[in-house]
């Protein structure tokens, strides 16, 4: 079992790497941070200091990640690929068990690297406006960034399994994260337990005090095992 | 084969993709969804005497603020006209691309794309015309007497907010020409359709980018939901987005009409 | 070295629809045994369910004994190709070996092997949506090979192939019954697989309507294609 499930994952990650637009999405994750971040640190509204103009830029790094999530899943119902997936591992459960691993491993490794070059950006943009640049330590929120990133991703992942189709699952996942998300916020507390605003707390403080980062990650796990136990369901009862 | 048939041609092959279906689903439930919890919000906070507790306390505003979840709708919709011709057939059966079938049946490449313009418009005026007099019409009965005196302008911001959806739509559709392929504009154009979008962060590095399209189109609505100051005012607005939304229209019919199909 | 493929009593409903009737049959090791039948007839979803992609409502379909989906590397005993290549567009023909060899366990130089073997060695860089439909059947056959299977279970083997392809295919099926492997290939072309095949499995309407060494099956017609028109027409009630 762990054999064949190790096997599946390194299909898993072969797979993605054989997949142009993943690659577009990681190396357009890291584009983005170096832009975003240089923009953010050398504009008045921005922070400044290097952790906070980075964790400024992470709702727009969350495309990347979330784009990711949903190709790692939604290309598999693109030309029958799901039926060679499942002719070679015939597990309805090791086949999604690999398929999360390696986009984890994948996101992680977008999200720590668009950190890291955003971190780089900002102090380079900062030190351009001679704002004194404090250095510390790698503080926790960066790194809880970087979980919030992966993490946020396996959403879109998610909805891809559900809804079986790329584009689709872009749009839900995208505005529920992008639009849906801060409209509420505007009029209601209860969006707090919105996915992105819960897993949110990983990186920033709540305000209000209601949820902690540990909480915080626990609702948006919640919502990905909600949505995922959905689409694990049909995906063991559906013919392929 | 008339300009006529081909629109007709068009609005048939659009309707009935399945996309299509959820695009206007979106673009019609989505609004009235959100505006519901909106303006459900907004009447608590007044009840309650905090009105400090929401950014706004008039059934208009719950309205516009739920316009950028219509933008999302349009730009699907406008996505999926082009989009769906390039999507290859699954490789299974040969790989085929219906824009071939398109192109045999329709020569006439410009009508095609014309065409393909004029039904994305049609699908989104008809969304708009329903979505934004019942939305209005929702707020309005929700919060009800509690409601401060309404502003000035609804009506015009309205008749902006679907000018904005329709040109958006014809933006999503002449990028999708250039691209052949959905997902890029939707990552760009739905990121770009929030309140707090790229641009929004580009106008405080720069005053030119007021002059970007979403940026200029969104002060025909948006008012003070905009997140950044000297907006353009809403007429000039409009006009800078259609001078965008024409250009990028004509430099997408030039590349349909060289390229191979 | 024996591998039996093994398909019994097989019912499958799509809605109120029976596509699949108490479907019977099985592909002795050393034979190359066709599935005939017009299109729509449930060669597909025989395969399907054989393959452990869809599910029947009754009946078994094993492989060796063992349904698909218990097998634990499914490549090495059983290599099957469906319609097409399988592989995601944007991918190389290379890549998408690769993983495929991964996910089984199979030496990766197996990929550059396969992809000679089948003629697609200079093409293994190249994205498979540009591949003719020649070619992709072809990507899809060097899949089938990958494992070293003994069994090959192969929907439309001969669809799109140029007629060098179609002979470099038949010996290659000969050669792999010899060798005393088992190979079960559908078809709706009767001349392909009369040259083809030993064991015949002529099914219409989701029911087989004769089974047998292929002489048995067409004895007393004069040819297959006979033969066939009057098993599987409207008039046809079995034998």
């Amino acid at each position: 079992m762990i054999r064949s499930c190790a096997r599946a994952t390194a299909a898993e990650l072969a797979k993605l790497s054989g997949l142009p637009a993943a690659l577009a999405a990681v190396f357009g994750t890291i584009g983005t941070a170096v832009a975003i971040t240089g923009a953010l640190a050398a504009s008045p509204v921005g922070a400044n200091e290097p952790v906070a103009v980075v964790l400024q830029a992470v709702p727009y790094l969350q495309a990347g990640t979330i784009t990711l999530g949903v190709l790692a899943v939604g290309t598999e119902y693109a030309d029958g690929q799901l039926h060679t997936t499942l002719r070679c591992v015939p597990d309805r459960l090791v086949v999604p068990a690999a398929k999360a691993l390696a986009y984890l491993a994948w996101a992680a490794g977008t999200a720590v690297a668009a950190l890291a070059v955003g971190l780089l950006t900002a102090r380079i943009a900062l030190a351009t406006r001679d704002v004194p640049v404090v250095t510390d330590g790698l503080p926790w929120n960066v790194v809880g960034a970087a979980a919030y990133l992966a993490l946020i991703g396996l959403l879109g992942f998610a909805l891809a399994a559900l809804l079986r189709a790329v584009v689709s699952a872009l749009v839900v996942t995208l505005s529920l994260v992008l639009v849906v998300s801060p409209v509420l916020d505007a009029v209601t507390p209860h969006a707090r337990y919105l996915p992105d605003r819960a897993g949110g707390l990983l990186y920033l403080p709540d305000q209000a005090q209601v949820l902690t980062p540990a909480t915080g990650l626990l609702v948006l796990l919640g919502w990905v095992v909600v949505l995922a136990s959905g689409a694990l369901a049909a995906f063991r009862r559906r013919d392929a | 084969m008339t300009f006529f048939d081909t629109v007709a041609a068009e609005i048939r092959k659009t309707a009935t993709l399945p996309a299509t279906a959820v695009a206007l689903a979106v673009t019609v439930l989505g609004p009235v969804a959100i505006t519901l919890i909106n303006a459900v919000g907004v009447r608590a906070a007044l009840r309650s005497g905090r009105p400090e507790l929401t950014a706004y306390t008039s059934p208009a505003e719950a309205v516009f603020s739920a316009v950028p979840i219509g933008t999302v709708g349009a730009v699907v919709l406008g996505v999926v006209a082009v989009g769906g011709e390039y999507t290859a057939n699954s490789a299974r059966i040969g790989g085929g691309r219906q824009i071939t079938t398109t192109l045999t049946a329709i020569p006439n490449r410009l009508a095609v794309l014309a065409a393909k313009a004029v039904t994305v418009v049609l699908l989104v005026a008809v969304a708009a015309l329903v979505v934004i007099p019942a939305s209005l019409a929702l707020a309005g009965g929700i919060v009800g007497t509690d409601a401060p005196p309404a502003p000035g302008g609804v009506l015009s911001r309205s008749v902006g907010a679907g000018i904005y959806w329709l040109l958006t739509a014809l933006i999503a559709l002449a990028v999708t020409v250039f691209t052949r392929n959905g997902i890029v504009p939707i990552i760009v154009l739905v990121v770009n359709s929030t309140l707090v979008s790229v641009s929004v962060l580009l106008s405080h590095l720069t005053p030119l980018a007021r002059f970007l399209p979403d940026l200029a189109g969104m002060s025909m609505f948006a008012g003070d939901l905009l997140a950044f100051d000297d907006a353009l005012a809403p007429v000039t607005g409009g006009l800078v987005m259609a001078t965008w939304t024409a250009a990028l229209l004509a430099l997408a019919s030039a590349v349909f009409l060289r390229r191979d199909a | 070295m024996v591998l039996m493929l093994s398909v019994e009593r097989l019912v499958k409903r799509r809605g109120s629809r029976e596509i699949l009737t108490d479907v019977t049959f099985r592909a002795a090791p050393g034979r190359v045994t066709g599935l005939l039948g017009p299109n729509g007839a449930g060669k597909s979803s025989t395969l399907r369910i054989l393959l452990g992609l869809d599910r029947a409502d009754a009946g078994t379909a094993l492989v060796d004994g063992q349904p698909y989906r218990r097998l634990r590397q499914p490549l090495r005993t059983v290599g099957s190709m469906l319609e097409g290549s399988g592989a995601h567009r944007s991918r190389t023909a290379r890549n998408h070996l690769t993983w495929m060899a991964r996910s089984n366990g199979i030496p990766i130089r197996r990929v550059a092997e396969v992809l000679d073997q089948v003629g697609l060695g200079a093409a293994g860089g190249t994205r498979v949506g540009r591949f003719s439909l020649g070619m992709c059947q072809r990507l899809g056959l060097a899949a089938a090979l990958l494992g070293e299977p003994r069994a090959l279970v192969l929907d439309e083997p001969v669809n799109g192939l140029d007629p060098e392809g179609i002979r470099w295919i038949r010996v290659l099926l000969r050669g792999h019954a010899d060798a005393g492997g088992t190979v079960l290939l559908s078809s709706h072309l009767m001349r392909e697989v009369d040259e083809i095949a030993d064991d015949l499995v002529v099914i219409a309407h989701g029911r087989v309507v004769a089974a047998g060494p292929i002489r048995e099956v067409t004895a007393g017609y004069p040819t297959l294609e006979d033969a066939f028109f009057a098993l599987t027409g409207p008039t046809a009630g079995g034998r």
